[in-house]
Order: C-alpha cells, then sequence, then structure tokens
C-alpha cells in the first residue's frame, strides 16, 4: 500500500476520497462487468447480432429519460446521488434477472438495454462526483489510480464471470452483478463532505441540460469537446458491434459465455497495465488532447487491420484498443478535458455529451451500421467506416488543444497589459484639444498643453501671443520652450517683455533675445540700466555663453558663478549654454551637474540634453542615482545612442561599482535601439553574478519585449539561464532542508539566526522562482508567463489550476516537473524530488552545510552564515571566519561587523545579555 | 480638498486628453513616458451629471477616479463623508489597502473624472518606480494635508522609553532587529537586509535637535529608545518614542519638516537616508507595494478620524 501510494503521491488528506473512489469504482465496474458479459453471451446466443444497432437507438432514446432521472437525483447531493444510482441498478438488476426467465427474449432486450443504461447512469455520477473533488494537478496524480480501481474491478468481474460462466448460466450472473451493486451501493457515502460542492451540484444540476446548450453556442471548446466525443463514441459503437458480430459469427454460441469472459479477462488484465503504467505516466508527460488521440489512434490500426484480414483476429484488436485503453487511459483524459470548465459548465457540458455524445454517437453509429448493412455493405465496408472516424476523432482531439488551454488562460483573468511603445500620431482633434487648453483660465493646464506641443514637436503651432499670457510661470515656460526650438519668429513679441514687471520673465525674455539675435549690443545695454541682479546675471551669463565675453574674463566669472553664485545665477548660466548651443562649456556644465542645489543640477541636466554631446555620457550616468535628476539623466543618454550604451555597458560590467548603482543601469540599457540593447542585456545576463542586477537585467529584456514585441532574443541564453535559475532554486531548497532536518534533530540550532538563515534561503528560492518565470516569459513570448505566476500565486483555485496546467501544456520535460515542483503546494521533500536533473547537491551535514553557506556568493546568506555560527559557538569555524575578516570577504564593514562580534562570540566569555 | 472648479477639461477621449486632463493637475510630475503611457491607455475620461451615482463598471468600485472638473461626494460606512475635488482621487485607498469598499460616490455636479481600472493602475504600479514614487508623494502630501504635519504621539515615550544596545548592532542584529516590525513583517528577507546595509546607528544626547521646521527631510528616523519632543509651527508638541518613525512621510511627500525635532533624552536610533531606501524599494517592487499600502491606510484611518 506505501509503494503504491508513493507512486500516485497520494497526500493525508487525499487519502479518504481517493480510496473511497478506488473501492467504489472497483465495485460498480467489477459488478457492470458481470451483467455486461452475461449480456453479450444472452444476447448473442439468442438473437441475431444484426439486431444490435437497433438496441443501440433504443439505447439512445432511453438515455433521455435516464439523464433526467439523473438530473432528478443530483437534489440529493453528489455522493448521496452516487450512492442511490448504484442502489437503483442493485434493484433493476436483480429484478430482470428474478423476471428473466418468464419473459423470454424481452428479458434479454431488458438487459441488455438495462446493462448500458445503468452503466452510464453510474459512471457519469461517478466521475461527476470525482472531479468535483480535484483540481487538475490532483487529478493528474490521482485519476490514475483511482481509474485502476476500475480496471481491477474489470479484471475481477471478468475472472468471477469466467469461472461461474462454466458452471452456471448468464442469468446467475446477472442475479451476481446485482448482488455486487447491493454491496458497493453504501460505499459513496464514505466520500468526504463537501457542502459547497454539493450544494451547488444541487442548484446546477437541475438546469444542466437546458442550460447546455446554450453554454454551448457561446463555449466553442464545449461545441469541440461534444463533437469529439460523439465521434469517439460512433467510432467504438462501431467497433463493438464489428467484434460481436465477428463473434457471434466464428465462435460456437453454446462457447460464447466463456469466451466473452475470457477475452474481457485478457483486455482487463492489458487494461490495468495501460491505467497503472501508461496513464499516468503519459498524462505527466504529453498534453492531455495528445493523450486523447491514443485511442483513435489504435481504432485506426485496427479498422486497417479489418480491411485487409476482415477477420476474428483483427477484430480483436479493435475490441483490444477499446478494452484495454477505453476505460483506463481514455477514460482519464476524457475527464481532464472536462477540467477547464468551472463545476457548472461542467455539469452542463456533460449533460450534452451525455445525451448528444454518448447516446447521439451511439445511435448515429447504429443508423450508419444500419444503412451499411441495407446497402450490403461487408465487414469491410464496416471497417473503412471505423478508419474514417477514428481519422475524424483524431482531428477533433487537435482541435481541442487551443480551446483547452484558453480556457484554463481564462481563469488567470485579465492578460498582462501590452501598452504602447510611443504615442500614437498626433490627430486633429488632439490637436485642437492641446491648442483649446492654451486658452484655459487654468495655468496648470496651459502648461501642460505647452509641454505636450513642446513633446509632439509641434511648437511652431505655439501662438507667439502666449507670451503676453498674465502667469509669469507660463511665459518663462513658453520662452525656454521656444529657445529650444529656435523659434526666432517670436523675437518682437519677445522684445516686448524686456519691459516685463517680473524679473524671471526679463530675465528669461534676454536668454532668448541673446540666443535668437546674436547682436550683443541690446543685453549690454540693458545690463547697464536693469536693476535686478538677477537679469544683469542672467546677461553675463548670455554674454559669456555667447562668446561676447571670453578669455580669462569669461574664466573668471565662470568660476565665481560656480563658486558664489546664486541658484538662479547658475541655473540661467545652464539655459544660456544650452540655448546658444555652446560645445566648450563642458567642465562649466560638469561643475554644475554636481551642484549641491537640486534646482541647478536639474538645469545642467536639461542643458546637456539639448547639447546632444558624448562627452556628458559620465556624468550623465552619475546622474542616474539622484531621482530628481533621473529622468533628465535619460534624455542626455538616450539620444546619444551607441556611445552611450557602450558606456553604461562598461559601467555596468564594473565591479567597483555598488550593485545599486549598476542595476539602475541595466534598467536603461532597455530604452536603446531594441536589437543592440537585446544583445548588451543578453551577454549581461550571462556573467552577471549579483543577483539584484541579474534581476534588472530581466526586467530591462522584459521591457524590451514589450516595446517591441518583434524583437527575437538569443534563445541559447534564455535557456542557459532558466537552466541555471531553476538549479538555483532547487539549491536553496535543498539547502533549506537540511537545515530544517539539522534544526528539528537538534533544538539548540533552533536560534533566531538559524530561522533567519532558513529564511533567506526561502525568500531566495521565491525570488529564484520568480524569475524563472519572467525568463520563461522570454523565453516563450507567445504564453504570457508573467500571468500564469500572477495565477500560482494567486490563491485562487481556479486561477491556480489554469496557470499549473499552462504551464505544463507549454514546458517540456524535465523542465517542466522541475518548474511544477518550484510552485505545486507539495512539502518540500516531495518538491526536491520534482527537481530531477536540476536538484543540486548541497552538503548533507549541519555543520557542513554552514560550511559551505560562508562560501556563498550571496551576502545576506554569508552574513546571517557567520552570525549563527557565532550563535551555536562552533569554534571549528573560527580559522575560516578569521580568514574572511581578512579578505574582507564578508560584506565589507557591515559583514565585517558580523564576522567580528562572531570571533568574539567564539572566542570570549560566557555571552552577555543580549541587547 | 478644497474644492475648485477645475480646468476645463478636454471633450474628446484619446490618450493625449487623458493625459492632458492628469498633467494639468501635475499629477505627472516625474513620471516617465512608460508610465504615462500605461496609466493614459487603459482609462477612459467618465463622465457624470449632477446627481450620478459613481461605481465601477461591474457594479462595485473597480476602478479609481481621478477627478478632472466638478466634484464627487464621498461616503464610506465607518466615516464621515468627503468631498473630493478636481487633481483628487477617489478609491485609491481601497485599491491600494486591497480592503473592497464600497463607498456611496455621488457626483455633486456635472463632474469629470479619468476612470482608472484597479488591476491596471496596481500591474502600473508594480512595474514603473516612477508612478509608485508619484503615487507615495501624493499619498504622504495627502496624509499630511490631513492629519497636520506633527507625528502622533506615542506612550512608549513616557512608559517605556526602550533600552539603547550597549554596542553598536551588527548587520544581521539590525535585520533581526526590523524583520518583525511594521511593513517588514512577512516581507523579502533580501529586502530586509538592503535596508538594514544602509541604515545608521546614531545615538543623540539629550537636548540635541534632529531638525528644524523649514528644513529639507531627507531622512528618516526610527527610535530605538529614548524620546523625542516635535514641535510644530504653533507651538504645538507631542512626544514620540520607541519604535516611532520620525521624518518619513514629509521625505516621501517631498516636502521640508514641519516642525522641529528635539532628544529630549538621550536617544538611540536607526537613520536612513530617504534616497538609499528609495534604492531599496526600487529594487523590492513588493516592499514598495506594502509601504504604500501603509501609507493608504493610515490615510484612511486619518480621514474616518477627521470631523465631517
Amino acid at each position: 500500500m506505501k509503494a503504491l501510494r508513493n507512486l500516485f503521491a497520494i497526500r493525508p488528506n487525499e487519502q479518504r476520497d481517493v480510496w473511497t473512489a478506488f473501492v467504489t469504482l472497483f465495485g460498480v465496474i467489477g459488478s457492470l462487468t458481470v451483467l455486461e458479459t452475461a449480456r453479450d453471451a444472452l444476447f448473442l446466443s439468442r438473437i441475431p447480432a444484426t439486431q444490435l444497432p437497433w438496441m443501440y437507438i433504443a439505447l439512445a432514446v432511453l438515455s433521455l429519460l435516464a439523464a433526467k432521472l439523473n438530473a432528478r437525483l443530483s437534489r440529493f447531493g453528489g455522493r448521496v446521488a452516487l450512492s442511490m444510482t448504484v442502489a437503483a441498478s442493485a434493484a433493476v438488476t436483480i429484478s430482470l434477472a428474478h423476471f428473466l426467465r418468464h419473459v423470454g427474449h424481452a428479458g434479454v432486450y431488458a438487459i441488455y438495454i438495462w446493462s448500458s443504461l445503468s452503466t452510464a447512469m453510474v459512471i457519469v455520477r461517478f466521475w461527476m462526483l470525482v472531479s468535483s473533488r480535484f483540481t487538475i494537478l490532483q487529478a493528474k496524480r490521482l485519476y490514475g489510480l483511482i481509474g485502476a480501481g476500475s480496471v481491477v474491478g474489470a479484471i475481477a468481474g471478468s475472472a468471477v464471470a469466467r469461472t461461474l460462466a462454466a458452471t452456471t448460466g448468464p442469468r446467475h450472473l446477472v442475479m451476481l452483478a446485482g448482488f455486487g451493486f447491493a454491496a458497493t451501493a453504501l460505499l459513496p457515502l464514505l466520500f468526504t463532505r463537501d457542502a459547497t460542492q454539493e450544494v451547488q451540484d444541487r442548484g446546477e444540476s437541475i438546469g444542466a441540460l437546458k442550460g447546455g446548450a446554450g453554454y454551448l453556442a457561446r463555449q466553442p471548446y464545449a461545441l469541440r469537446l461534444v463533437l469529439a466525443m460523439t465521434i469517439s463514441t460512433a467510432c467504438v459503437t462501431i467497433g463493438d458491434y464489428l467484434f460481436k458480430s465477428t463473434a457471434a459469427a466464428a465462435i460456437p454460441r453454446a462457447e460464447l459465455g466463456a469466451w466473452f469472459a475470457t477475452v474481457y479477462l485478457f483486455l482487463n488484465v492489458g487494461s490495468l497495465f495501460a491505467q497503472l503504467v501508461l496513464a499516468g505516466w503519459l498524462t505527466r508527460r504529453v498534453s492531455v488532447p495528445s493523450v486523447f488521440m491514443v485511442l483513435p489512434a489504435l481504432m485506426l490500426l485496427g479498422g486497417l487491420g479489418m480491411l485487409v484480414t476482415a477477420g476474428i483476429a483483427s477484430a480483436l484488436v479493435i475490441k483490444g484498443g477499446d478494452g484495454v485503453l477505453r476505460y483506463s487511459l481514455h477514460k482519464t483524459s476524457s475527464e481532464m478535458l472536462y477540467l477547464p470548465f468551472t463545476d457548472a459548465a461542467r455539469q452542463r457540458v456533460k449533460a450534452v455529451i451525455d445525451v448528444v455524445g454518448q447516446r447521439g454517437g451511439q445511435a448515429a453509429a447504429s443508423i450508419l451500421v444500419l444503412a451499411i448493412s441495407a446497402a450490403g455493405g461487408s465487414t469491410r465496408t464496416t471497417s473503412i467506416a471505423i478508419a474514417v472516424l477514428a481519422l475524424l476523432w483524431i482531428a477533433s482531439a487537435v482541435s481541442l488543444r487551443p480551446g483547452y488551454l484558453g480556457l484554463f488562460r481564462g481563469r488567470l483573468g485579465r492578460p498582462r497589459f501590452e501598452h504602447l511603445s510611443a504615442f500614437p500620431e498626433l490627430d486633429l482633434a488632439s490637436l485642437e484639444t492641446l491648442l483649446a487648453a492654451l486658452d484655459s483660465k487654468h495655468d496648470g493646464e496651459v502648461l501642460a498643453a505647452l509641454d505636450a506641443l513642446e513633446r509632439e514637436g509641434k511648437v511652431r503651432l505655439i501662438p507667439a501671443l502666449i507670451l503676453h499670457h498674465p502667469a509669469e510661470a507660463v511665459v518663462v515656460r513658453a520662452l525656454r520652450i521656444f529657445i529650444r526650438a529656435h523659434r526666432a519668429s517670436v523675437v518682437p513679441v519677445v522684445d516686448r517683455l524686456l519691459d516685463h514687471a517680473s524679473p524671471r520673465v526679463r530675465g528669461a525674455a534676454l536668454t532668448a533675445r541673446s540666443v535668437f539675435d546674436r547682436d550683443a549690443q541690446p543685453l549690454l545695454l540693458r545690463a547697464s540700466v536693469d536693476e535686478s541682479p538677477e537679469v544683469r546675471a542672467t546677461i553675463t551669463v548670455n554674454l559669456i555663453a555667447s562668446g561676447d565675453i571670453y578669455g580669462d574674463d569669461a574664466r573668471d566669472r565662470l568660476r565665481a558663478i560656480l563658486r558664489d553664485g546664486a541658484v538662479h545665477t547658475k541655473v540661467a548660466l545652464a539655459e544660456a549654454i544650452a540655448g546658444h548651443g555652446a560645445t566648450d562649456f563642458t567642465e562649466p556644465l560638469i561643475a554644475l551637474a554636481r551642484d549641491p542645489a537640486v534646482e541647478v543640477r536639474r538645469a545642467a541636466a536639461k542643458a546637456m540634453a539639448a547639447l546632444h554631446d558624448p562627452r556628458y555620457v559620465s556624468v550623465a550616468i552619475d546622474l542616474l542615482a539622484d531621482e530628481n535628476t533621473r529622468p533628465l539623466a535619460k534624455e542626455i543618454l538616450i539620444p546619444l545612442g551607441a556611445p552611450a550604451l557602450q558606456a553604461l555597458v562598461g559601467a555596468l560590467r564594473d565591479p567597483a561599482r555598488a550593485p545599486t548603482s549598476r542595476w539602475r543601469l541595466a534598467q536603461l540599457v532597455s530604452s536603446f535601439e531594441a536589437s543592440s540593447a537585446a544583445r548588451a542585456l543578453s551577454t549581461l545576463l550571462t556573467r552577471e553574478d549579483d543577483g539584484a542586477v541579474r534581476f534588472q537585467i530581466i526586467r530591462g529584456l522584459e521591457g524590451l519585449v514589450r516595446r517591441h514585441p518583434d524583437i527575437r532574443l538569443d534563445a541559447a541564453v534564455l535557456d542557459d539561464a532558466i537552466d541555471a535559475t531553476v538549479r538555483r532554486a532547487y539549491r536553496y531548497h535543498a539547502r533549506r532542508a537540511v537545515l530544517e532536518r539539522g534544526a528539528a534533530q537538534d533544538p539548540m540550532r533552533k536560534t533566531p539566526g538559524g530561522e533567519l538563515l532558513i529564511r533567506v534561503l526561502d525568500d531566495k528560492a521565491c525570488n529564484a522562482t520568480d524569475r524563472l518565470f519572467r525568463l520563461l516569459g522570454l523565453a516563450h513570448p507567445m504564453e504570457d508567463f508573467f500571468q500564469i505566476y500572477r495565477g500560482i500565486v494567486s490563491g485562487r483555485r481556479d486561477a491556480r489550476e489554469g496557470a499549473m496546467e499552462l504551464v505544463a501544456n507549454v514546458l517540456r520535460e524535465p523542465l517542466r516537473s522541475a518548474v511544477i515542483g518550484l510552485v505545486e503546494d507539495v512539502s518540500l521533500e516531495e518538491r526536491l524530488d520534482a527537481g530531477g536533473p536540476y536538484r543540486s547537491r548541497v552538503a548533507a551535514r549541519y555543520e557542513d552545510l554552514l560550511d559551505e553557506l560562508l562560501e556563498s556568493t550571496s551576502e545576506s546568506v554569508r552574513s546571517v552564515a557567520v552570525f549563527h555560527v557565532g550563535e551555536l559557538r562552533l569554534t571549528r569555524f573560527a580559522h575560516h571566519i578569521e580568514a574572511m575578516l581578512r579578505d574582507g570577504a564578508s560584506n565589507g564593514a557591515d559583514g565585517a561587523s558580523d564576522a567580528a562580534r562572531t570571533l568574539e562570540r567564539l572566542s570570549g566569555p560566557p555571552e552577555e545579555a543580549r541587547p | 480638498l478644497n474644492i475648485d472648479p477645475g480646468p476645463r477639461v478636454p471633450v474628446s477621449d484619446g490618450i493625449r486628453e487623458r493625459l492632458l486632463g492628469l498633467s494639468a493637475f501635475g499629477l505627472l510630475t516625474d513620471i516617465d513616458d512608460d508610465a504615462a503611457t500605461l496609466l493614459t491607455e487603459h482609462s477612459r475620461i467618465a463622465t457624470f451629471d449632477a446627481g450620478d451615482h459613481v461605481v465601477g463598471r461591474s457594479g462595485v468600485l473597480d476602478s479609481v477616479y481621478i477627478v478632472l472638473e466638478g466634484s464627487v461626494r464621498v461616503g464610506v460606512e465607518e466615516g464621515p463623508t468627503i468631498t473630493v475635488g478636481p487633481g483628487r482621487p477617489v478609491g485609491l485607498i481601497g485599491v491600494l489597502t486591497g480592503v473592497a469598499r464600497s463607498p456611496v460616490l455621488v457626483a455633486e455636479r456635472a463632474t469629470r473624472a479619468l476612470e482608472i481600472p484597479h488591476d491596471v493602475l496596481l500591474a502600473a504600479l508594480e512595474q514603473n518606480f516612477s508612478l509608485w514614487r508619484s503615487a507615495l508623494r501624493l499619498m504622504a502630501g495627502a496624509l499630511i494635508d490631513v492629519r497636520g504635519e506633527l507625528p502622533l504621539a506615542t506612550t512608549s515615550a513616557v512608559h517605556d522609553p526602550g533600552v539603547g544596545p550597549r554596542r553598536s548592532r551588527t548587520l544581521v542584529e539590525r535585520a533581526l532587529a526590523i524583520t518583525n516590525v511594521g511593513i517588514f513583517v512577512g516581507a523579502n528577507v533580501d529586502a530586509v537586509f538592503d535596508l538594514a546595509r544602509v541604515m545608521r546607528e546614531i545615538y543623540v544626547p539629550a537636548g540635541r535637535v534632529f531638525w528644524r521646521r523649514g528644513e529639507a527631510a531627507d531622512a528618516a528616523i526610527r527610535i530605538v529608545s529614548g524620546s523625542v519632543r516635535c514641535v510644530g509651527a504653533r507651538g504645538e508638541a507631542r512626544v514620540v518614542g520607541r519604535d516611532s518613525l520620525l521624518g518619513t512621510i514629509e521625505a516621501a511627500a517631498h516636502r521640508p519638516h514641519g516642525y522641529e525635532a528635539q532628544a529630549e533624552t538621550d536617544v538611540c536610533a536607526y537613520q536612513i537616508a530617504f534616497d538609499d531606501w528609495l534604492v531599496v524599494l526600487e529594487a523590492h517592487p513588493e516592499l514598495a507595494m506594502r509601504l504604500l499600502a501603509f501609507m493608504a491606510a493610515m490615510l484612511g484611518q486619518a480621514l474616518a478620524a477627521k470631523p465631517a
């Protein structure tokens, strides 16, 4: 039992439902197998096989009534309804067995129909109950075992039937089947109570049939599923007819019972193998729609074989595929195809499939067989029908995949927000809005409109009369925009501002005047009469910038301004340099960019952006560190293109730079020309050791892909990064496992530092997992892994299920199992088992692991490990920590404090009270 | 929360119009293009007549509304009715704290508002630090406006001033000291370590002034032991003690200190330059969102406590 439990990884909270399902299915299928063996023997020994299609048609009609009855039973809740269905099967079967002698052929027909009806009613209800209990991940683990109950039951049933068939008649087998049902009837009540689900069953099932048709119209996947199920039923029905009619012709009537029992026994043994070995293995490795194609592929082969040989052997091949796989692999995959639906939708679709798919398929197949017979068709003609239906079945299975995944995607919620890389072309309506906003009585709106028009490159449309706006801020902003755009046509209006009451406006006007008209005389004249020191300073800096003050005089004045100048003078200097496009003021501008005043730094940065000069790259990189100048630094760097990108990459590789500085550079790289930026970031990704910087490189790549969806990233680099990240995540988990085990073995190890160390490793593993999904998103741009990860961590069962199924369908082994293992809700040991080839070897003993952690590349891990060594007074590490302290390998000053403190603890007297 | 008729908001609803609407109130200051496009592309301009109930598309408040023109009356179950005017958001506290709220929102007059769905805003805040920084600035500014500039007084200052450490704490000790406090409970330990690295332990003798009113707020202080007396513009005073945070809100709001802080006793504290804190927050978006949620919760409490 334990081995079996391990094989199917049943968790303690799942055991009751799993074993109840197993035993119930065992009892039901065992009874049904006995009943069906008796039914086939009875029917084919007394009635011609050509009557079988009429039975199928009758079944289709009566199934409608059965479906209604089934819906009524739903009001009693899932497990009670199943129990009542099985009990009813017992009562009817025993009654039929009792009256069989008195009713002749009618009884045979009744048994044939009843056996099929009860199969449909009980099995449908059983799987509805089971699917409401388990998620898709649980289903993949557990359906194999639950389904094995079916196969073991079938083997037991056919073995019993085979044994009894030799000594007793079919009627006793029918009676036995009835008792089997009766013995099973109470088992479903052992399922755990799930009140919510049962209430839901009650409400939803009543209108399931009615609602189903409407749902199909809205949901293409549901419609395709109904189609696939209908075709599959038709195909196996014809296969069943072909097998039985061939057997009836080839096997003596008296031997039919024993012969069927023997065949079914072998098929069921094969089915057990398929269920235990094939189903679990295949469903974990291949997508569910692909598993659904295995049976039709075998049916196709059998149909073609029958076409060639037309003997009992070929009929056995067809029945063999059906018998071995239908209730094992095929049933498992069929049930999984319902899992993308919500519980309510699943009931509706199942109700439709039960009536249309199962019964409609049977009826259609029967009509086809009757038509073939009426047209004088041979067994070969029927074989062709099987082959064609099998092909259609495969085609319909292929068409299921997009819808299947689409429904899971739908569970994740709204997809990630795609957004524009730039504003769309300015249309006339928007332009009108912007121009109209210039007339606003609200200065904020006017300023916003001015900025927007500059950004759109429409400065020429700003009326010059805006310079007469009553607000000082608006006039100064407009003048600066005109200066940057070199719009000299505004000079006549600017001249009128030279007598403006506001020194700020006068200063800005003089700057504009100086930029638009290089004649220095008006400036000199104004300098002699203007009373405002701010204006005079503005004039001076403009004269310096324009070259009208030059040589030592200019140098002295510049020095004085840089040393003692007021903030507004320095700002004016920066603006003047930019306005004049002066290229000989590199050093003063760099000095201004390092000024303590934010306004000055911002003005210098704006000037550098306007001058578009690669000499400012280095200082611009420094300006990225300050949130006040960061956006402006980007404006300097990005337009410079390749030289700036090269400098940024160089700075990123500079180990002397702090990681906090470097990761900001990584973010910016993605703003450069897409293919160059992608190359640079990919190269950096492979070389970067610091986790935080690596994270920002990944985010940079994400931004790049978001803005340029067509860009192709280096797949090999991404694969390597994914591989390394999965390994890293498993390494952290493995280390955590050793620490947790060690702490459990020796409670003295449960110190604050020990617990913190475990938390650090856990968080590191989480970080690695987050990064892994980002990398997967880059490697699979057609799948929204960002949203998938959000679904996984959302805590919503449906979103999580959908996300996990998408992961399972997109990734290939062994990565798939490893990734799912990282996010699945399992114990640490089970998680590590899922790692497969990605699982790293780590020191198995507690202290050996601490030794390993002292060498970690992560500063946090190293520091806490040092601290924990001190807590545990592990003197064997003293030399190691001394060496770390000596080599400065313990976080610089911060880490050294822990190393020094730990050495004190290791060598000192007993610990004083903790602060 | 002064009500102003607001700028004339464009009639058409294109990206630029939405951007213009936000820019007019200075709400996009220092937000980069990426954030601006993300925010405006997935939002829309909603119009309401006087008396209209403002609700989200799904019948509950599932969007943040930034009033562009007109005003909206907001009534929450547990608090007073507030009128929100142009340039101010409605529903932001709910989305940031993650608490589903169903306030009664009624347009007081013809109102236009930029409607930003919750999930768009959250995604934009997580993806774009400049937007997050702006949101923090707005939130902290609003908190100062509503609550006043002085920090909340703490009883620990009088009853349990704490004991300063006998020696400087190591990096791990500093991390342990903050890992179970406030927004750091359950936070990624890497973020805690990054913060612990930039924290400086300071010892301030009684009487020394931490900062004066009007000085730039560029650092935050977390008191480990001792008490600090804070005196506002009108001479009103509050004493704060162990575990109190000082300077954070004004630094987050990008405003100067609105009060003088002076050590009343010998004080041991952790000091962190706000720029360094921002670096840590930028590196750890999850922690950044926690801080924003924390700030939003404080603002929600302050608004609830404010007289109608």
